[in-house]
């Protein structure tokens, strides 16, 4: 069961799920089920959540992932980092994120 | 194609949407739907998408939804498999129909011609589940085959 991530938190991509960068967006693919269902269990990712996805190197904390992303958009790492937060989550709720906490 | 859908779309912030991806409804083409095929079931998972097309009538009908898994075994005459196409290198649903020197004939149920020799390497996994579609998604079809119509007679009309 993965835990709720914390700024703190170093995350992975996690051996359940099957990402693939298709005409320039992500698509996840959670395995956590027996059957994937293409109808109603796949999700996307758009150019700024592609980036996220990219730099989960297992090395990382979400707030230097944080830092590296405002350092490419226009918002303070704070913002980014309460909103990468929130994505994470949500990643590591459906188990497609091993989170690592220190 | 399948219809995509995000559930997540509902439950992350708006707020988030300039910085961080959230879900949104797609459409997955036939090329896209074959990446994620091979590489879910290469993962040992199976893959359930809604098959569209007459060639396998009465197997399966168009808008029934297709399981396909991963097979340990050679594929054998009869089976049902997930392929991609030697020609035209699109995902189809056939039936192989022989073994050959270099990999296998399949050819679609209603298909007069086989669709040429099937190397290993192009065959994504068996067929392990058909579920008839279900009568909402017949009576959309249905709507939308009437919508089409309507339209074409008020074109040629106007």
């Amino acid at each position: 069961m993965n835990s709720r991530p914390t700024v703190k938190s170093v995350c992975a991509p996690s051996e359940n799920v099957v990402a693939r960068e298709i005409e320039g967006e992500m698509i996840l693919v959670p395995l956590t089920a027996d059957t994937t269902d293409a109808d109603a269990e796949l999700y996307t990712l758009n150019e700024t959540g592609k980036m996220f996805w990219h730099r989960l190197d297992g090395k990382a904390t979400l707030a230097e992932i944080a830092d590296a992303l405002a350092a490419e958009f226009d918002a303070s790492a704070e913002t980014i980092a309460a909103d990468i937060l929130g994505l994470a989550g949500e990643l590591a709720k459906r188990s497609m994120l091993t989170v690592r906490d220190p | 194609m399948v219809r995509l859908s995000q559930e997540w779309r509902h439950k992350v912030k708006t707020a988030c949407s300039p910085y961080v991806a959230y879900g949104k409804e797609r459409l997955l083409t036939n090329a896209e739907q074959l990446v994620l095929l091979r590489e879910t079931v290469a993962h040992g998972a199976h893959w359930r998408f809604e098959a569209l097309g007459h060639s396998m009538r009465q197997a399966i009908r168009d808008g029934d939804m297709v399981t396909v898994a991963h097979e340990n075994g050679d594929p054998k005459p009869g089976d049902i498999w997930a392929c991609r196409h030697p020609r035209n290198g699109r995902l189809v649903v056939h039936r192989i129909v022989a073994r050959t020197d270099h990999g296998w004939l399949m050819r679609g149920d209603q298909c007069l011609t086989d669709d040429g020799e099937i190397p290993p390497d192009a065959l994504l996994g068996r067929v392990i589940r058909i579920e008839r579609r279900p009568v909402q998604r017949l009576r959309r079809k249905l709507a939308a085959r009437l919508a089409r119509l309507w339209r074409a007679a008020w074109h040629r009309e106007s």
